[in-house]
């Protein structure tokens, strides 16, 4: 047998309520390195609730995180950042920038380059800042929109902003992957291309946690799928195990969506 | 910001260069009244610059760079005439005023990096009563420490000229040419160094806090940091300014540093346009002919057959402010320069097509 080597991503026993309402309550579960993990369960489970408090912007009331190793529960947003973490919000506004520039802020965290040498700009800076541009064409070339690299961001249409969002933390180079509804309002030819740079990506290495509600995304897409129901964790399995559990179908029928 | 008429970096760069130099020359060519207005602008678009990297770039609005010119202003004149109250009579009681205009930014600086840390912690219009309050603050202790900063009355007299390498460049009214230009090449070194600071991986990090501070920070972005040090960074702007206009009056009495001040810089950023620094420079200019022309015609008698009462230049002032204020800000939001470009815009590929 392989010896246990250390999650990528460790969640223990987080709770995080908000007034009466227990968002997150006593969740458990650890990310193996490598593979892509689908969060679901219906509105209001929890799961953006989770995903901020796992990405620093969220502080949970109990429990601890842990980004391999390293106990990241007090650390700052962009501490966790700058440590291999990767987010993608589900709700994302355009800065007053064009597309590549925009993927370009997503280099931040692997380059150096401060005020100072922004204004002296030594040559180390044109190379970093030659380099950056270069993983910023990548990125957006991956997720289909380097032939907007050149329009204003904000202009874009909201399943382009979507993947600009994408673009941006790709650049980012993150070792965990945070994803919160990133295919939705995506047409059918958009989710396809972002099936495709998800499996890259799985295959590259990255683990990712991605949240989702269509399920027929997940089922292709997903390695493993938890379930979320009232805060609380339901199920946990493989997309064909999760489909067929009682708990999970009851859930959703609770709430009226199909699955 | 690099959208829009995207002209090759290196043009856009000589262009910069020859209008810097322009306005260095023109500084030669201007007589003595002219001349101290010209300085004025020049010293209002080293502050507009600053102000327009925190309010365009990074979001922050500061109703405060009147407070860190006028601690500028203090801090040059009070160093060249000694700290000591008793000891100013005394020559040598100050130190160099050379080294006064470089210890002024660096002092306004340290100070907006201190009180920075608590006040960057509001947003919106919170941080702009508060930048506000600061002024007022900072007026107040003027006043109250009038032992040191001679109050209203008698003022601050800064009479040691200013003196680079044995060059004389201050210590006649109104300053001399050679100030005027020193003013207007560190109009053209603040401009480069903006331009520069905003096309970077700096710039970058700042433009996204000011669309979404939770986004910037999960780019890693330090996002309290970079807050700060570019308000260090505006405020030694306006610190330097202030600096350079306490050896062009040789005179300081917090008159000249009213909240009116911090709320005209703030009319320039607008005029200019959020998010452009060219456009910093054209308000500072706008602004500050428009306030002369609005004082030389409210101290007039009378207008139009009214008396007028002393306060007139004043009401003026505000009354037109406040008037564009409300006018850039519902019609223009992106500032009365990007507009007037847009609109040549429209106008040009309808000829170039043709
Ligand atoms: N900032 C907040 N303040 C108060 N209540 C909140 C806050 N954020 C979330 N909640 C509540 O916590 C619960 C979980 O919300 P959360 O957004 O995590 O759900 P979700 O699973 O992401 O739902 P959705 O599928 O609709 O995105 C909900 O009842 C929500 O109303
Ligand atoms: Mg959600």
């Amino acid at each position: 047998m392989a010896e246990p080597t250390t999650p990528a991503l460790t969640i223990e026993s987080v709770s995080r309520s908000f007034g009466a309402v227990h968002a997150v309550e006593d969740l458990s579960f650890s990310l193996p390195a490598g593979g892509l993990t689908c969060l679901i369960g219906p509105n209001g489970a929890g799961k953006s609730t989770l995903v901020h408090c796992i990405a620093g912007f969220l502080e949970p009331d109990e429990g601890h995180i842990r980004l391999g190793e390293r106990d990241v529960t007090r650390w700052s947003a962009h501490r966790r950042a700058l440590a291999g973490l990767g987010i993608v919000f589900q709700v994302m506004r355009a800065p007053q920038l064009d597309v590549l520039e925009s993927t370009m802020i997503g280099c931040h965290a692997w380059t150096r380059a401060g005020f100072l040498e922004g204004v002296v700009r030594p040559p180390w800076q044109w190379r970093e800042e030659r380099r950056i541009r270069e993983e910023a064409l990548r990125a957006l070339e991956l997720v289909g929109l380097e032939r907007r690299a050149r329009d204003p961001a904000d202009a874009l249409p909201l399943g382009h902003l979507r993947l600009l969002s994408i673009a941006r933390v790709l650049a980012q180079r993150p070792q965990v992957l945070l994803l919160d509804e990133p295919v939705a309002g995506l047409r059918a030819a958009e989710k396809r291309q972002l099936m495709h740079v998800f499996h890259d990506l799985r295959q590259a290495g990255l683990t990712m946690l991605l949240i989702e509600h269509d399920m027929q995304f997940v089922g292709s897409v997903a390695d493993r799928v938890i379930v979320l129901d009232r805060g609380k964790l339901i199920a946990d399995g493989t997309p064909a195990e999760v489909r067929e559990d009682e708990r999970v179908i009851g859930a959703y029928l609770g709430t009226a969506a199909a699955l | 910001m690099s959208r829009g008429g995207r002209l090759p970096g290196l043009l856009r760069l000589a262009g910069t260069l020859a209008a810097g130099a322009f306005a260095i020359w023109l500084g030669y060519q201007l007589g003595p009244g002219d001349r101290s207005l010209y300085t004025l602008m020049g010293l209002y678009a080293i502050v507009a610059i600053g102000l327009s990297l925190l309010m365009g770039f990074a979001g922050q609005i500061s109703l405060g760079q009147g407070a860190f010119y006028a601690l500028g202003a203090y801090t040059a004149g009070i160093l060249t005439v000694g700290l000591d109250p008793d000891d100013r009579f005394l020559p040598e009681a100050g130190i160099d005023p050379a080294l006064a205009v470089v210890a002024a930014p660096l002092l306004t600086g340290l100070v907006a990096a201190v009180i920075g840390v608590p006040l960057l912690r509001l947003r919106g219009h919170y941080l702009a009563f508060a930048t506000l309050a600061l002024h007022l603050i900072l007026l107040a202790v003027i006043f109250a420490q009038s032992r040191f900063t001679g109050g209203q009355d008698p003022g601050l007299a800064v009479i040691e000229p200013l003196e680079v390498f044995g060059w004389q460049i201050t210590g006649v009214t109104g300053g001399t040419a050679r100030h005027t230009a020193i003013v207007w090449g560190l109009v053209l070194v603040t401009l480069l160094v903006a331009l520069n600071l905003v096309g970077s991986r700096a710039g970058r990090a700042l433009q996204a806090i000011a669309t979404s501070e939770r986004t910037a920070a999960a780019a890693g972005v330090n996002v309290s940091a970079y807050k700060l040090r570019l308000f260090v960074l505006s405020a030694s702007l306006a610190g330097l300014a202030g600096a350079l206009y306490a050896f062009m009056l040789q005179f300081l009495s917090p008159d000249a540093f009213g909240v009116f001040l911090s709320i005209q810089f703030v009319v320039m950023v607008a005029v200019g346009g959020l998010g452009s620094i060219y456009g910093a420079v054209v308000g500072a200019v706008a602004i500050t002919w428009l306030e002369h022309e609005l004082r030389e015609l409210g101290t007039r008698p009378s207008l139009l057959g009214f008396d007028l009462p002393d306060q007139a230049p004043q009401v003026f002032s505000v009354g037109v402010f406040a008037v564009i204020l409300i006018v850039v800000i519902l019609f223009f939001p992106r500032g009365l320069l990007p507009a007037l470009g847009d609109g040549m815009r429209r106008l040009r590929p309808a000829r170039d097509e043709s």
